[in-house]
């Protein structure tokens, strides 16, 4: 710092000796000033040498470098003006204004020492004035405003600091239109700063209130300015003061205290308040203007140019709020001096641009929806457009039929139907002398329109010949799809059907697309007939309808189709409420028979007998029917009634019709093929049930079942029903021995793992009938599957499973049977331990078979264990050694006694065991009698069909 | 003869002196577990003259007494104080000394209260607790009369004052010390009375006490611009000026004051003689441009080494001249101050006293040194705390000085300037005579001739006319 005091020092002394040169007067005291601001910035660092260096010395030194900088650009643009313009072009303006930009650098960087070596210095609103001031005078207006803005937030050593940066930031606010900004700084600033410029800167609060909308706030500010202004202390504002007062008055409402003041002001008001309304007029304040402007005409009764100037704008004024009335009477008023030819051209267009404007207008609003519930007012206004027409007339004459006829429409508008119909004649009667087409057509619809609404006889009659006449000529134009539907409405109200038809024959032609209208008007003729029970003519309406002649909607189609219907079945509903069955029967066969009765009729006949004859129990003919009222039906109707036709082929099937039975399912079937029905799986089910009842199975009753698995996906059956179709299918083959056909299908289902369980013993009786090695692991494969799984495993596949499963327990028997009891003694005990050790193994695997679960195992095993116990039994009973004396036979024989004993009493218990578990199981086999040893074994049944009581299919 | 008996009496007393020395040795040693003795140890060095060595034993009673025997203590410090002063006992913290009732140690607190500032509180610790008649009484009728002026209450400053002044006088006539105590105290009393009127805007009633005050009083020269002040603000601006003139005397010359032309400046300011503002200003800054930082210089450099700062001043006392021209005179200036002038007899009193320990030889003479030491080292560090508090002073009075020129100098830059803006002319008329002299009965009109006799100083009044436009 002090370094840059030493510098500043040298360049101090450097230019107070020589820089200044001399010249004018002005000039010489400018050059004294700046030795003097020369010398206070040397006196300022001096003291920053000899004290430590303090805030307010480079304050000091900023505004003096500021002002300094002030001096110089004032002599810069001095010079710069002096200069030629062309040498002015040239200038490079940054050089050429060097020295001012020099010490404004010079100030800031003052201010910008001060903010960072002295952060904490309280007066801070001094640098920030400064640095505003500085960018302010050099046109940066946004930091001018940011330094502003700082400046009267912090404290300065003067308090006049913060209320002149108040009023700076607001001049800034109000060059930049923010008026609210504005009002809250200079209010600040203005409350206590009190100078000369003090009236300046009220003047543009005052405009700031005008602009935020507080006039009377404005109004007393632009008083205070004026009252100041007498004074010599301040600068002189009264002039515009004074001139803006009224505006301020107007804004704020004040009209009478704006006009008193012109009046008292001014020597001529009317003028000034005609300027003002124009004014305001210009500034679209037309709400504030009107009041103004009357006054003016009050006051202009004698000038009768200000009195046209008044009207005009007031023309303008009322124009804008719809004030229709008044705009009338100012437009009289125009309209004599029009006539008298006191306007000029341009006046002429603008006071004829507000006549057309204001009749336009008014012709708008009485067709509007603004009026639609004020009649009264409407047809006030109607007339206003008559009154406006007139004048338009005298200053358009030309365009006479065109503003009659407008009258007259006006008139329609507002529902005055007698006034619109004599202006239409007038148009009529107009455009009929010039001959002008287009507005004869427009004023006959006119007259034939306001007609209609006229409720006298001989008005109808006349309208009657007017509306042929209108359709005569305009056969398709808009109005004559109005005038048509009146026509028809006419002639309904006279009953003349005839008439009418043709006319809707006619509408029908020329407006071909709008088929609900003439839907409506063939409505009301087809009402008629039925009201009229009238068949004749309304079956021959039907028959155009539905051969297309008349084209209708599907609904109101729908709903004639239903009405026919019912006409057709009128009679046996009768006779079926009074319990006729046969009359109705008959009724119902003539309706099927019937060459006229269209399909619907004939497939609810067909069905109604079907329902007649299964109520009568008679099966052939049900079928009949059936099938009849099946081929007039689609898959809808079907879905609709499979109640009806499950329970119709259920009760063939019981009845053992199965062949009708079948033929009504396959042709539902094939029907509700793909749909959800129920009778889908059902019929499925039936059919292959019928099929495989069947006795034998000939090769179109195969292709039949082929057929229908391979359908049954495609219609929706479920897997799990075709699965179980073909485990009948193949058990069917098997029982028909067509090991091939039976192989297929076993194929089929081996490929899915839930069906094993069904296949065990399929499996086995094919392995026994075909040369295929895999079937026999097949078999035990899915056996233990269906172990695994769970899976229920029935008896015929228990009983596979032993076949397979028994060959190591025979083979033990086999083993067992060979060996045979022998002496010497050692020989002997040897072989009767063999026989008991194969005895034991075969008790063990013997176990294992009857676990099983297979009925003919349990027997075969048993029976097997007991005979070969009885078979050891005897042999060591029977046993005597050879070549031994007798008392060692008989020492022999006393010791095998207890050996036998203890093996007749394990037979025992076989039996009781073996006799148990058949009981327990109900074991039903042949060989049961042998567990039985008590009774007499030799009665015995022996069927000649190997024991099968009843075939599959019955007896037919 | 006479010889014989003034041995005998020196005898008599240095045996009596060694006596109570060995009774104070006896209570010093009995103190540990009664600190009354403390007391009484002090007591008994007080009686036999050894008044420094007793310091440290008064201030350790304060410390470790549980309670204060009030009465007694008083009547050590009574004796104390009159030989060494208080500045010794201001060094105790407050809480201790609010521990004694005793009148001189309440003056005390009351002092410190005021170098805080919180001037309330002094005044209630002078309220009601030193007696009429005490000796202390008269400094502290000062400093309640000085309280009063700063909470700008002024009957009670006035009667403060002027029962200060009645009251040293009073106490006066009793020779030696003590009377020049009293003296100064009624001048400052005198003063003060100035001072207040002058603070409450009274400049004739302050002009007339200023002039009662003798021009024979220690404390006259530093008054004297005070007087110009008042001469001031009661724009006579030519006695203002005369006064002023008068540190230009010789016998003067030894006062350093930047602000008396500070006020010859602001005179002249207001008398629109800008060429004679213009004078003064480069006067003030050949003589005092660079103190501020001369001395800055030398207080960073030496800081808080009171010793040194003893040294110094000593040397400067005992005439020798050192170093840098400003600091000299800045230094002769301090050791001119009464106060310095008092500490410095003090601590002078307690050499004396140090040599008289010394000629003892028994075994009190290391009890009595080692208690005069502490008093001696902390009565030299308060002499130099007080050259360097003085020397700060200057400097900042030097600063305020500078920065009070540069305001008179810009301030006349910008009057100029405004004249040029206005485009008018600055400086008008000529010098003035003698008829703008105004006088009163107490002062008489000397024509300035350029020359210095003891009684004409301050009363020289110069004759100048305001140069400014009506």
């Amino acid at each position: 710092m002090k370094k840059t005091f030493k510098v500043f020092f040298l360049v101090i002394m450097i230019m107070t000796s020589s820089q200044y040169a001399l010249g004018d007067p002005a000039t010489d005291r400018r050059y004294e000033l700046l030795k003097i601001i020369d010398m206070e910035i040397a006196e300022i660092v001096r003291i920053g040498k000899a004290v430590s260096s303090n805030p307010k010395h480079l304050i000091h030194l900023a505004e003096l470098n500021l002002e300094k900088a002030r001096h110089f650009k004032d002599l810069e643009n001095e010079k710069f003006l002096k200069m030629p313009l062309a040498k002015t072009k040239n200038i490079n303006r940054k050089h050429f204004f060097k020295k001012s930009r020099k010490y404004v650098s010079k100030a800031e960087a003052y201010c910008r020492t001060i903010m960072k070596r002295f952060p904490k210095y309280p007066y801070k609103g001094d640098v920030y004035y400064i640095m505003a001031f500085n960018a302010k005078e050099f046109g940066r207006y946004t930091k001018a405003q940011q330094y502003f803005l700082l400046a009267s937030k912090y404290r300065s050593t003067d308090p006049n600091v913060k209320l002149k940066a108040h009023v700076a930031l607001a001049d800034i606010f109000y060059n930049q239109s923010k008026f609210r900004k504005a009002v809250k700084h200079y209010e600040i600033g203005l409350h206590k700063k009190i100078d000369q410029w003090w009236t300046k800167d009220a003047y543009n609060l005052a405009w700031c209130y005008y602009q935020v909308g507080k006039y009377n706030k404005g109004i007393k500010q632009l008083r205070q300015v004026i009252k100041r202004s007498s004074s010599k202390k301040y600068v002189n504002m009264a002039d515009q003061a004074s001139r803006d007062l009224a505006r301020f008055y107007v804004q704020a409402g004040r009209i009478t205290e704006a006009v008193r003041y012109y009046k008292k002001t001014f020597s001529k008001p009317g003028k000034k308040l005609t300027e003002l309304g124009e004014y305001l007029i210009g500034q679209s304040k037309y709400t504030k203007a009107i009041p103004i402007l009357e006054e003016a005409k009050r006051m202009s009764n004698r000038d009768a140019n200000l009195e046209k100037r008044v009207n005009f704008a007031l023309l303008k004024g009322y124009g804008k709020f719809g004030k229709y009335k008044k705009q009338l009477a100012i437009s009289q008023s125009l309209m004599s001096v029009f006539n008298s030819k006191q306007m000029s051209v341009s006046e002429q267009k603008i006071f004829k641009y507000h006549v057309t404007r204001s009749f336009a207008v008014a012709q708008t609003r009485v067709a509007g929806k603004m009026y639609k519930s004020r009649p009264k007012q409407r047809l006030a206004l109607a007339r206003v457009v008559a009154e406006f027409a007139k004048l338009m007339k005298k200053i358009e004459p030309r365009k006479e039929i065109a503003y009659s006829y407008l009258t007259a429409e006006a008139f329609y508008q507002s529902k005055d139907y007698k006034t619109a119909a004599t202006h239409y004649r007038e148009a009529l009667s107009l455009s009929k002398r010039v001959g002008n087409k287009r507005y004869i057509k427009l004023s006959l619809d006119g007259v034939a329109a306001c007609l209609g609404h006229s409720k006298n006889s001989k008005d109808k009659v006349e309208l009657l010949a007017v509306y042929s006449g209108y359709l005569a000529l305009n056969p398709r134009n808009k109005k004559a799809h109005t005038i048509y539907q009146r026509l028809f409405a006419l002639q309904m109200d006279d009953k003349d059907l005839s008439a009418a038809e043709k006319t809707l024959d006619t509408f029908r032609k020329n407006f071909k697309k709008d088929e609900k209208r003439s839907e409506a008007m063939l409505a009301k003729i087809m009402d008629y007939h039925l009201k009229k029970e009238d068949k004749v003519n309304f079956n021959r309406l039907y028959k155009k309808v539905s051969s297309g002649t008349i084209p209708v909607g599907p609904k109101y189609a729908k709903r004639l189709k239903k009405i026919a219907l019912s006409l057709q079945f009128q009679d046996v509903q009768k006779a079926s409420s009074e319990g006729q069955k046969k009359r109705a029967l008959v009724l119902y066969v003539n309706i099927y028979r019937d060459k006229n009765s269209n399909a619907e009729a004939k497939k609810t006949s067909a069905y109604n007998i079907m329902r007649m004859f299964y109520l009568l129990g008679d099966s052939k003919r049900m079928y009949q029917w059936a099938d009849r009222a099946l081929s007039h039906m689609n898959k809808r109707d079907v879905l609709k009634f499979q109640v009806s036709f499950s329970k119709l082929a259920f009760d063939l099937f019981e009845r053992r019709h199965f062949d009708y039975s079948y033929l009504i399912y396959e042709k539902v079937y094939n029907r509700l093929c793909g749909t959800s029905s129920t009778l889908v799986e059902d019929g499925f089910n039936n059919m292959n049930v019928i099929l495989l009842s069947k006795s034998t199975l000939v090769a179109g009753d195969k292709s039949k079942i082929n057929k229908l698995l391979s359908r049954a996906k495609k219609c929706g059956v479920k897997k799990r029903i075709v699965n179980q179709v073909r485990i009948d299918l193949l058990k069917r083959y098997l029982d028909d021995h067509s090991w091939y056909e039976a192989y297929g299908q076993f194929r089929i289902l081996s490929k899915t793992r839930s069906n094993w369980n069904n296949l065990i013993a399929p499996a086995y009786t094919l392995s026994q009938n075909l040369s295929k090695k895999r079937l026999k692991k097949q078999v035990s494969k899915f056996y233990n599957y269906s172990i695994k799984v769970g899976a229920p495993v029935d008896i015929n596949a228990a009983n596979s499973i032993y076949q397979i499963r028994r060959g190591a327990f025979d083979w033990q028997v086999k083993q067992f049977n060979k060996i045979k009891l022998r002496f010497p003694e050692k020989r002997f005990n040897s072989t009767l331990e063999k026989k008991f050790k194969l005895l034991t193994i075969m008790m063990t695997k013997g176990v294992k078979l009857i676990n099983l679960g297979s009925s003919e195992g349990v027997v075969d095993v048993y029976q097997t264990l007991i005979r070969s116990y009885e078979t050891l039994i005897n042999s060591i009973k029977n046993f005597t050694p050879p070549k031994r004396s007798a008392a060692f036979v008989k020492s022999f024989k006393n010791s095998m006694k207890g050996v036998v004993q203890a093996l007749e009493i394990k037979k025992v218990q076989l039996y009781k065991d073996s006799h148990q578990l058949i009981i327990k199981h109900d074991i039903l086999h042949p060989e049961n009698f042998f567990f039985t040893p008590d009774v007499d074994r030799s009665i015995q049944y022996n069927s000649i069909y190997s024991g099968l009581i009843m075939d599959r299919g019955g007896i037919r | 003869m006479k010889k014989v008996l003034y041995s005998i009496i020196l005898f008599s007393t240095l045996s009596n002196c060694f006596a109570g020395v060995g009774r104070s040795f006896d209570f010093y040693q009995a103190a540990r577990n009664k600190p009354i003795n403390l007391l009484y140890a002090a007591q008994e060095l007080v009686d036999s003259g050894f008044y420094y060595s007793s310091v440290p034993l008064v201030k350790e009673y304060l410390v470790t007494a549980r309670r204060i025997n009030s009465s007694g203590l008083d009547k050590v410090l009574e004796k104390l104080i009159n030989e060494v002063g208080i500045k010794q006992f201001e060094m105790l913290p407050i809480k201790i000394l609010k521990r004694s009732k005793a009148p001189t140690i309440k003056y005390i607190l009351a002092k410190k209260m005021f170098r805080r500032g919180k001037y309330k509180q002094a005044l209630a610790y002078l309220n009601g607790t030193i007696p009429r008649h005490h000796q202390i009484k008269p400094f502290a009728l000062n400093l309640e009369g000085s309280l009063f002026n700063f909470i700008k209450n002024k009957g009670n400053a006035i009667a403060a004052f002027k029962e200060c002044i009645s009251r040293s006088e009073s106490m006066m006539g009793k020779g030696g010390l003590k009377d020049r105590q009293m003296e100064i105290n009624r001048d400052f009393c005198l003063v003060g009375m100035g001072r207040v009127y002058f603070n409450n805007h009274k400049y004739d009633e302050a002009k007339s006490v200023y002039l009662d005050l003798s021009k024979d009083s220690y404390i006259w020269p530093e008054i004297l611009f005070e007087e110009a002040w008042n001469s001031f603000y009661l724009k006579n601006y030519n006695r203002a000026l005369g006064k002023l003139v008068t540190y230009k005397a010789p016998i003067l010359s030894y006062v350093y004051n930047p602000e008396v032309e500070i006020l010859n400046a602001l005179t002249y300011f207001e008398l629109c003689m800008w060429d004679d503002v213009n004078k003064t200003i480069e006067r003030f800054y050949t003589k005092y441009g660079d103190a501020y930082r001369i001395v800055q210089k030398f207080l960073s450099k030496h800081r808080k080494d009171y010793r040194y700062y003893y040294l110094l001043a000593q040397s400067k006392k005992d005439g020798k001249v050192r170093g840098e021209g400003t600091l000299n005179n800045m230094l002769a200036f301090i050791v001119r101050d009464p106060v310095f002038l008092e500490m410095y007899d003090s601590f002078k009193r307690a050499s004396n006293e140090m040599s008289r320990v010394d000629k003892i030889n028994n075994r009190y003479q290391r009890y009595l040194a080692r208690q005069l030491k502490t008093s001696l080292t902390l009565e030299r560090d308060l002499i130099g705390a007080y050259v360097r508090s003085s020397l700060l002073d200057l400097r900042n009075g030097v600063q305020k000085s500078l920065e009070g020129m540069s305001s008179i100098k810009l301030e006349m830059l910008k009057q100029k300037k405004n004249a040029l803006y206005n485009n008018r002319e600055h400086v008008t008329k000529k010098r003035g005579n003698i008829r703008n002299l105004r006088r009163t009965s107490k002062q008489y009109f000397w024509e300035f001739n350029g020359e210095f006799w003891a009684d004409e100083l301050g009363d020289y009044v110069f004759s100048l006319k305001s140069r400014c436009e009506e």
